[in-house]
C-alpha cells in the first residue's frame, strides 16, 4: 500500500471529508486565527507599551552614583516650594570629605529670569526658560571630546553658549505647547545644532533692575538625566551670572550627583546625605519605583494577553475537539471499510495540524500588521510617544515563535489526542448512533 | 479451500451469550444465506466476520489469515483486500452524492479512484442509482440501501458480507439486486452472506443457515 498520498488524493480526500463540515472546520480556523492574531498583537504591542514606559521611566544615573537633591522644591526663578533643606557650600564640602566620594558635580540655578528666542519650523519663537549650571558630567566623556563646555560672559562675543537639553522638557513641549498649537514635534536628534538668543535678566513676567545680559547659544546635546528639568548650559556661566545680577545671595546648589569609589559605598553615602536632611536618589531606587509601575502596567497587559490567549485557544480546541466528534461516524465508517489508520493520521495531520499552522501564521502575520498600524496610528496622534519611541509594537520573532508553537501544540496535540482515541475505539462503537 | 473459517466462535454481551461453539466455513464464490429470529445475534456475527467485533472467542480465519492479534494496518488492509459490506442500516455519509459514497474507501485507501468510480459507475447503473450531486440524505431508503450495496461491491471483494440488503425494497428493485449479485459473483466468485429474510432470496441461496441458540444450524 501506498503510504503517501498524491496531492490530488489528498484534495479529493478532504473534499469528500469536510463535505457538509466547511462551517465548522473554517469557524475551527478561524479561531485559531483570532487566537493567534490576538496573541501577537497583545504581545507587540505590550512589550512596545512596557519599552515606552522604560524610555519615559528610565534614568543614565550610573550605579556607583547618588544624586543629591533639596528637600524643598526650588526650579531656578521660581520657587514652588519653600522650608526646605538647602545645599549649600558647606554641606557639599563636607560630603566632599567623605573617604568614600571619589567626586561631586555640582548642578546650579540661574535665579535670574531669562527668556530664549529662536526659530522653530521657520516661526519665530520665545519662551520664559530656567537655565541650570552642569558639569561636564552630564555630557559623557564621549561629548566632551567635541564640545567645549566651558563657557563665560566674556566668551559670548566668541562663542555659541552650548546647551545640553533635558529630553524631559523636549516631552513637556511635545506634549504641552506643540500639541495645544499645531506646531511640529521634536525629537532630540531633530533639535541638535538648533541656534537661538538667550536673555538673562528680563523675561515675559519679570525684569531685574540690571541691565540684561544677552548671549547666542545652541544645543549641543541632550540628556534623559531625570535631574535636569530645564536647559543645562556650564555651571560656570550660571554661577557667574548668579553673582552678576544677585551679588549678595548665597550660593545654593540644585543639585550634587555624587560619584562614590566604589558601588557598594552608594548605600553608605546615601545614609550620610539623608542625615543631612537632604534627598536621595540612586539608579537602583529610580529603577525600583519604575520597575513597579511598568511591573504594574506589564502585569495587567500580560493578564488581558493571557485572558483573551486562554478563551481564544479553549474555543480552538473545543471547536476543534467538536469536529471531530461530529466525525466519529464517519470516521468509524472509514475503518469499517478498511481505511488504514495512518492514511486517516495523515488526513487528520493535513487538515488540522497543516491547516492549523497555516491558520496561525496568517493569524500572527495579520496581527504583526494590526500591531504596526496600531503603532503608526497611535504615534501620529501623539507627537510625545513619537518623540519617546519609534514604534509602539515590538515584535520579538522568538517570543512570537514561540506563543505560536505552544497555541499549535496545545490545540492540535488536544485534537490529536482525541483523534487517537477515536482510531483506538471499536468500530462497532464508532458506528453506533 | 475456504475463504472464511470460523471455529468455536464466542461472543457475550454481559450475561447474555449470543454465539457459543459456532463454526462456520465459507466457500469462494457461494451464496450463505444467514436466517433467524430477531436478537439472535445475526448481526454480531457479521459484525465478528467482518473483523468489527474483535471480542469474540475462538478463532477466525479470513483467506487462509487468522484475525487474532493481528494490528489495526493488517486487519484494515484485510478488510480492504478481501471483504465488502453492506450494513444493516447503511452507514452512508449523508452529505456526500451515491458516487462519493461509493468511492470513498478508494479515495482513503490509497485506490485508483479512477477504477472504482468507473466499476461505480456500472454498479450504480445496474443498481437504477441517481449518479448526479443528489446527496445520498435526500435519496429514498431503497436507493440508500442500494448504494451501500454498491459500495461494498466496488472493491471486488472476496466475501460480501451483506445484512438484509433489501430489507428497504421491493420485489422487483430486490430482484434487479440479487440477479445483479448472482452475475457479479459468477464473474468475480466473491462469496455472499447474507442476512436474509425474504423467501425469494432464499431461492437463491447454496445454503441457509439459521443461528439458533448461538450456533448455525443448515436448513434443509
Amino acid at each position: 500500500m501506498v503510504l503517501f498520498m498524491k496531492s490530488s488524493e489528498v484534495k479529493l480526500a478532504l473534499h469528500l471529508w469536510n463535505r457538509g463540515h466547511w462551517m465548522d472546520y473554517l469557524f475551527s480556523q478561524g479561531m485559531l486565527f483570532t487566537a493567534s492574531l490576538l496573541l501577537v498583537f497583545f504581545i507587540s504591542i505590550g512589550l512596545g507599551v512596557q519599552n515606552l514606559l522604560d524610555r519615559f521611566l528610565s534614568s543614565d544615573l550610573p550605579a556607583e552614583q547618588v544624586r543629591v537633591t533639596p528637600s524643598g522644591m526650588q526650579v531656578g526663578f521660581f520657587q514652588t516650594e519653600t522650608g526646605g533643606m538647602e545645599i549649600t557650600e558647606e554641606i557639599k564640602s563636607e560630603l566632599e570629605n567623605s573617604p568614600l566620594v571619589e567626586r561631586i558635580d555640582p548642578q546650579i540655578y540661574a535665579h535670574v529670569p531669562a527668556l530664549l528666542r529662536g526659530q522653530l519650523g521657520g516661526q519665530p519663537y520665545y519662551t520664559d526658560i530656567t537655565l541650570e549650571g552642569v558639569t561636564g558630567e552630564f555630557l559623557g566623556d564621549s561629548l566632551l571630546e567635541d564640545i567645549d563646555w566651558s563657557y563665560a560672559l566674556e566668551d559670548s562675543s566668541s562663542r555659541f553658549l552650548p546647551i545640553i537639553l533635558s529630553e524631559n522638557l523636549l516631552l513637556l513641549y511635545n506634549a504641552g505647547f506643540a500639541e495645544s498649537n499645531n506646531l511640529l514635534g521634536l525629537t532630540p536628534d531633530g533639535v541638535l545644532g538648533t541656534e537661538c538668543i538667550v536673555t538673562l535678566g528680563r523675561s515675559s513676567i519679570a525684569d531685574l533692575d540690571n541691565p540684561p545680559v544677552t548671549v547666542r547659544a545652541r544645543i549641543e546635546a541632550t540628556s534623559r538625566n531625570m535631574n535636569l528639568f530645564a536647559i543645562g548650559v556650564p555651571f560656570e556661566f550660571v554661577d557667574e551670572m548668579n553673582s552678576l545680577f544677585l551679588p549678595d545671595d548665597t550660593r545654593r546648589f540644585s543639585a550634587l550627583v555624587i560619584t562614590a569609589k566604589r558601588a557598594e559605598d552608594v548605600p553608605e553615602i546615601v545614609r550620610l546625605v539623608e542625615e543631612t536632611g537632604l534627598r536621595a536618589e540612586t539608579r537602583r531606587g529610580i529603577a525600583q519605583k519604575a520597575e513597579i509601575l511598568v511591573g504594574a502596567v506589564t502585569a495587567a497587559l500580560s493578564a488581558l494577553a493571557a485572558a483573551i490567549l486562554l478563551s481564544a485557544l479553549s474555543s480552538a480546541i473545543h471547536t476543534l475537539v467538536a469536529d471531530l466528534k461530529n466525525r466519529r461516524f464517519a470516521l468509524g465508517v472509514l475503518m469499517a471499510l478498511g481505511t488504514p489508520h495512518n492514511r486517516l493520521a495523515m488526513i487528520f495531520a493535513f487538515q488540522i495540524l497543516f491547516m492549523s499552522f497555516i491558520s496561525m501564521v496568517l493569524g500572527a502575520v495579520l496581527g504583526c500588521l494590526l500591531a504596526w498600524g496600531a503603532s503608526i496610528a497611535l504615534l501620529s496622534l501623539s507627537p510625545v510617544l513619537r518623540a519617546a519611541v519609534d514604534s509602539l509594537a515590538v515584535f520579538p520573532a522568538g517570543w512570537l515563535a514561540t506563543g505560536i508553537g505552544v497555541m499549535l501544540a496545545a490545540s492540535t496535540g488536544t485534537a490529536y489526542i482525541f483523534f487517537g482515541r477515536i482510531l483506538k475505539t471499536p468500530v462497532t462503537r464508532l458506528l453506533r448512533p | 479451500m475456504s475463504i472464511i473459517e470460523a471455529r468455536n466462535i464466542e461472543r457475550s454481551f454481559e450475561d447474555l451469550t449470543v454465539l457459543s461453539g459456532l463454526d462456520l466455513d465459507v466457500q469462494k464464490g457461494e451464496f450463505l444465506a444467514i436466517v433467524g429470529k430477531s436478537g439472535v445475534g445475526k448481526s454480531t456475527l457479521l459484525a465478528i466476520l467482518g473483523t468489527h467485533d474483535l471480542d469474540h472467542g475462538g478463532t477466525l480465519k479470513i483467506a487462509d489469515t487468522e484475525t487474532d492479534g493481528l494490528s489495526s494496518p493488517a486487519l484494515a488492509s484485510l478488510r480492504r483486500e478481501y471483504l465488502g459490506f453492506v450494513f444493516q442500516d447503511f452507514y452512508l455519509l449523508p452529505a456526500l452524492t451515491a458516487m462519493e459514497n461509493v468511492i470513498l474507501p478508494t479515495v482513503f485507501s490509497g485506490g485508483i479512484v479512477k477504477n472504482a468510480t468507473a466499476q461505480a459507475l456500472d454498479i450504480l447503473d445496474k443498481l437504477s442509482v441517481r449518479t448526479n450531486e443528489t446527496p445520498t440524505s435526500l435519496l429514498s431508503r431503497g436507493e440508500r440501501q442500494r448504494v451501500a450495496v454498491a459500495r461494498g461491491l466496488v472493491n471486488k471483494p472476496s466475501v460480501l458480507l451483506a445484512d438484509e440488503p433489501s430489507a428497504s425494497l421491493d420485489e422487483e428493485s430486490e430482484k434487479t439486486l440479487f440477479d445483479l449479485l448472482d452475475d457479479l459473483r459468477k464473474q468475480q466468485n466473491f462469496a455472499l452472506i447474507a442476512v436474509v429474510h425474504s423467501k425469494a432470496v432464499l431461492h437463491r441461496a447454496d445454503r441457509i443457515l439459521e443461528l439458533k441458540d448461538g450456533a448455525l444450524h443448515e436448513v434443509v
